[in-house]
């Protein structure tokens, strides 16, 4: 009897647990996930203003996805050393951002304004599995080294790398 | 000669109000573009509240020189001279909308469970700016729903003439193409007593792969029934405050660290 209730419980979970994945493969399948996920979703057209926009657009989500991804697989490579070369990394990979995006700005003549954003960059998804952190009034995602915000970047909502919390 | 007291007085009223006059449309738009563009533009800006919805696209150039078309479909309501709400379905499954009362721009995404506000008072055209602008949010359409239309359309509009009569969606139209140096700007214009924008083309001409927005006006409403709390944000429960991340030209001049 405790056999067939726990085999049917489980069952149960393992019907919600396959909904649940369902419905996230539908939902990225409609924002586009796969090759689809690399597709470029805004332009200069995107504007609607009988004016071109000149302004500075953030660098291409495709590319920045690409580099989380990359990001991601080298942190999962640290996960085996030490923590003062974790903490270098972390150190390396803010002042790599900061070097970023300086360089937009002096090719751009602009930056983000966001106070905590450290990065021009802005991803539509996290690539990997975040862990969700609240500090203060704050939702932080963090991805290996990298800290998240989200932010609103040109009218989607989007997760910007933003510097690591004191205490963390 | 003999000026009589009345005739000078009228001279100096047109010439007073010539020196206050907006800027008008450049020599190369032709009188009868002109006179379409000043028929719709003055529709629209004697309309106090209004509420229209529209169909848009725009084309995106992909790194392999395909272009992809997405878009969205909107509806915009306006209470000048210093309230709107936008709200769009995105057809790739992203809704929100764009509130200004006055006072404060909120940007919202319930199903995303995020939204940003931002202090802002002004009128309806500042807030515009504002958000196009400072905050990075595209506005399509928005030299339509501007307090002054005419006068956003003339300061971007360096040529133009009349091409003739089209029916869009069923209704005969005036087709005038528009350009300057960085787009050709078509509009379709009904004809007859209510001379409102049915469609525009814009053509990016100078961006790589020419690309495309456009737009079609599915329904106007110059005499809806806006219920005051339209313009109200109350953050859905479980709802996060989330900040811009815009792109800042002063902040960048000045040189400093992000």
């Amino acid at each position: 009897m405790m056999d067939g209730n726990w085999q049917r419980n489980f069952a149960l979970m393992a019907l919600f647990a396959g909904v649940f994945l369902l419905s996230a493969d539908l939902a990225e399948a409609r924002r586009g996930g796969g090759r689809a996920a690399g597709v470029s979703r805004s332009g200069p057209a995107s504007s609607g203003s009988v004016r071109s926009e000149k302004r500075e657009t953030m660098r291409d989500v495709r590319s920045e996805r690409h580099d989380v991804k990359k990001d991601v697989r080298e942190e999962k490579r640290d996960t085996h050393r030490d923590r003062h070369d974790n903490k270098r990394d972390v150190r390396h990979d803010i002042r790599d951002d900061r070097r970023d995006f300086r360089e937009d700005v002096y090719r751009d003549r602009s930056r983000v304004r966001a106070a905590r954003a450290i990065s021009a960059t802005a991803f539509r998804n996290l690539s990997c599995r975040s862990e969700i952190i609240v500090v203060g009034n704050v939702t932080y995602y963090r991805c290996g080294s990298n800290w998240f915000q989200k932010a609103y970047h040109e009218g989607d909502v989007t997760y910007v790398i933003v510097t690591t919390p004191s205490g963390y | 000669m003999h000026i009589s007291r009345s005739s000078f007085m009228a001279t100096f009223l047109m010439l007073l109000a010539m020196c206050f006059a907006p800027p008008g449309f450049a020599e190369n738009v032709d009188e009868d573009a002109v006179l379409v563009l000043k028929k719709a533009t003055s529709a629209i800006a004697g309309a106090e509240k209004f509420k229209v919805t529209t169909e848009f696209g725009f084309d995106v150039l992909q790194e392999d020189g395909q272009k992809l078309e997405f878009g969205a479909r909107q509806e915009t309501t306006i209470m000048r001279p210093g309230k709107a709400r936008v709200s769009f379905n995105r057809r790739d499954g992203f809704n929100g909308g764009i509130l200004f009362d006055g006072k404060q721009i909120v940007v919202f995404n319930p199903a995303e469970k995020a939204y940003a506000i931002e202090p802002f008072e002004g009128d309806i055209d500042a807030a515009f700016n504002h958000l196009t602008s400072e905050l990075g949010i595209p506005m399509p359409l928005n030299d339509f729903f501007s307090n002054d239309p005419a006068s956003a359309l003339a300061a971007k509009l360096d040529s133009g003439y009349v091409v003739g009569e089209s029916t869009i969606a069923g209704v005969l139209c005036d087709h005038l193409a528009l350009r300057n140096e960085e787009v050709d700007f078509q509009v379709w214009i009904a004809r007859g007593e209510t001379p409102l924008p049915h469609r525009i083309v814009i053509t990016y001409k100078n961006e790589d792969g020419q690309p495309q927005f456009w737009a079609q006006f599915i329904e106007w409403n110059l005499s809806p029934e806006i219920p005051s709390k339209l313009f109200n944000f109350n953050p859905p429960e479980g709802s996060e405050e989330i900040p811009f991340a815009v792109v800042d030209p002063v902040a960048a001049d000045e040189g400093g660290q992000p």
